[in-house]
């Protein structure tokens, strides 16, 4: 599945998971379909195990909902998840989804894209 | 020469200065290098030049614990061995295999990986391998396309295989039948051993086929080198003067049975396509490739067994059923043709998908040496073959640090697959839940790797062979081959049996 694909599947939650800026403490260039693609997983994955992979994530963290999911993925900026993704990898924050050996912030992504595709 | 022992009268007595039980891989192995010495060497080989049903029949037997190949059809009875069909996979043990290892009980070679090279370097010529040469830096120049994942080589590493085609039976027939001093019996069953009145020495050995003829070999050096399986056997049933059989006062004969674990472990799907030869090896065409390896420091931090990963198509491994599920046939010929048939018909519809991310997704299975268990065993039935000689029954069982070594690998592959970028990998079902080190899935095979039966020991009470193979407490017995091992290593057995036979092999002309 191809990012293209990806967004346009997107396009029709944007408005659900479009918070105002001041709520999400984010920077002016925030694009909340971005936060939600896990961009790697794409290449791999088709929307459904995307979901599925939320859905399993949000069951081991059911406190966590849509605003401190996108807080903790976009923690820096939006353009900096990549990066984050690294680092959770180098210092050992993954969680096993599924058998998945999954970054933490790659893993909040596709729960975040499960709570969209919920709605 | 050869002589069918059929052809013989009854009672025949034979003496030789040497006398080699069993032509297969380590008795081929050890008869050559006996050729053109002064020594009349006899090789006794049970069955025939080529296969006979009937004398495969005395490889029949029974397993229990996890589930094994039939045993009639695992071992190959005839002059050349299980050469007759193995895949030719050959690579020497590391250095931490021979080593005392603390979190694996029962290791602990007495000689080290350096005490074995030279012989490496001749076993490389007996089985027609290129140079004795496996490092991955001297084939990455000799190969074009050995690009490696780019992962972090203090964890993992490319461990490299060479690959033989030799089918001992073609390959050193004739070349054992010219030599003048190398005498082979065919259908030349040994059911007993004798010894001297305290069994400090061997005296002759009892030979037996279905004509119901019995015959004598009398010899200076016995060596028995007829499979793990068969070793133990043998020794397990020469009990007319020692009750528990030859070899046997600290019930170590048949003991520590080890094998290979072969299972599917993981997927890893890689995030782009990556071109490369290194991991991917084709019989008869390809000259080196890698698996896979955990660094011995990683070994040591993680306190696992030795194993390493192989990559198959993800496509095909989703298709293809387990060996242990096809080579269930009692006849070796037929689980041949059945397994390699089903590969193929996987092979070609696998090859249909050619579009989509399962296009670069593989299946990472795993093998890994077996801790020693004592529990895990050769032992003899009451039921007897044709010859008289009880049939063995194989107990295959394994410990919990087998299966926490396997998990714990793939995870370590996984972190590493996705700390280098190159992809994520997904662990089967039956490794994720960390509590449970016992159960194994349906589809987990040996690899027709039967090692550790007459294991080598310094200590009397721990071991059935010596540092040079020699049966404890006998002067002129030895035990060739895989028995000998005292762990399995990682890679699979034939190269190091062969250098280990050749090592054996020196020291008996040590003592003519």
């Amino acid at each position: 599945m191809n990012r293209r694909i990806f967004l346009s599947k997107s396009a029709a939650g944007l408005v659900v998971i479009s918070w105002p800026l001041s709520a999400c403490n984010t920077g002016p260039n925030y694009d909340p379909a971005m936060v939600a693609e896990p961009l790697d997983l794409s290449k791999i994955w088709d929307t459904e195990t995307i979901i599925k992979i939320g859905n399993l994530y949000r069951e081991q963290y059911p406190k966590e909902n849509e605003r401190s999911l996108v807080k903790k993925i976009a923690e820096r900026s939006p353009e900096s998840i990549g990066e984050r993704i690294q680092e959770d990898f180098q210092s050992g924050r993954t969680i096993m989804l599924d058998g998945w050996t999954l970054s933490m912030t790659e893993a909040r992504q596709c729960a975040l894209f499960s709570i969209k595709e919920s709605k | 020469m050869h002589i069918d022992i059929r052809k013989l009268k009854n009672n025949t007595s034979i003496e030789g200065d040497i006398c080699i039980i069993g032509a297969g891989t380590a008795g081929i192995s050890i008869a050559l290098d006996w050729m053109h010495t002064s020594q009349k060497v006899i090789l006794l080989e049970g069955g025939g030049l080529n296969y006979d049903p009937q004398v495969q029949d005395l490889y029949e037997g029974e397993t229990s614990g996890q589930p094994y190949f039939p045993l009639r059809a695992c071992r190959l009875h005839y002059f050349g061995g299980t050469t007759g069909h193995w895949a030719g996979m050959c690579a020497p043990f590391d250095p931490i295999d021979f080593k005392k290892r603390d979190w694996v009980p029962n290791s602990g070679w007495p000689i080290t990986l350096s005490d074995l090279h030279p012989f490496y370097a001749r076993a490389n010529k007996t089985l027609q391998l290129g140079p004795y040469e496996y490092g991955f830096d001297y084939w990455q120049k000799e190969l074009s396309d050995l690009n490696s994942y780019p992962l972090d080589n203090s964890v993992i590493y490319n461990k490299m295989w060479q690959y033989s085609t030799a089918r001992f039976n073609s390959l050193y027939k004739e070349t054992i039948l010219k030599a003048k001093n190398i005498h082979l019996y065919s259908y030349a069953n040994v059911t007993n051993i004798k010894g001297n009145e305290g069994l400090s020495s061997i005296d002759e050995v009892e030979v037996k086929n279905h004509s119901g003829k019995t015959h004598t070999v009398k010899a200076k050096h016995f060596i028995l080198a007829c499979g793990a399986i068969q070793n133990a056997r043998i020794l397990l049933a020469s009990n007319k003067q020692a009750v528990r059989g030859l070899g046997n006062d600290k019930d170590n004969v048949g003991r520590y049975f080890m094998e290979h674990l072969e299972v599917g472990s993981s997927e890893v799907w890689l995030l782009e396509p990556f071109k490369t030869n290194l991991y991917h090896w084709n019989y008869g065409e390809t000259k080196a490739s890698a698996e896979l390896a955990i660094t011995e420091e990683v070994q040591r931090q993680e306190r696992i067994l030795n194993g390493t990963a192989s990559f198959s198509r993800l496509a095909y491994a989703r298709i293809r059923q387990p060996r242990i599920k096809t080579w269930t046939n009692k006849d070796p010929r037929k689980a041949l043709e059945s397994t390699l048939g089903h590969w193929r018909e996987s092979a070609a519809k696998a090859a249909e998908i050619t579009e989509g991310p399962i296009t670069r997704a593989f299946e990472l299975q795993t093998r890994i040496e077996q801790a020693p268990n004592p529990n895990s065993r050769v032992t003899l039935l009451s039921e007897k073959d044709a010859l008289g000689v009880p049939k063995p029954h194989l107990h295959w069982e394994m410990t919990e640090l087998d299966k926490r070594s396997v998990r714990r690998i793939h995870q370590l592959i996984a972190e590493q697959m996705a700390k280098s970028g190159v992809g994520r990998v997904k662990i089967h079902e039956f490794l994720r839940d960390e509590e449970d080190n016992f159960t194994w899935p349906e589809g987990t095979n040996g690899g027709w790797h039967h090692m550790g039966t007459c294991r080598m020991s310094d200590d009397p009470t721990k071991g059935v062979v010596d540092a040079n193979c020699q049966v404890h407490g006998i002067e002129n017995l030895y035990v060739a081959g895989s028995a000998c091992y005292t762990t399995s290593g990682a890679p699979n057995p034939t190269l190091t049996l062969v250098a280990l036979s050749l090592r054996l092999s020196d020291f008996v002309k040590s003592k003519v």
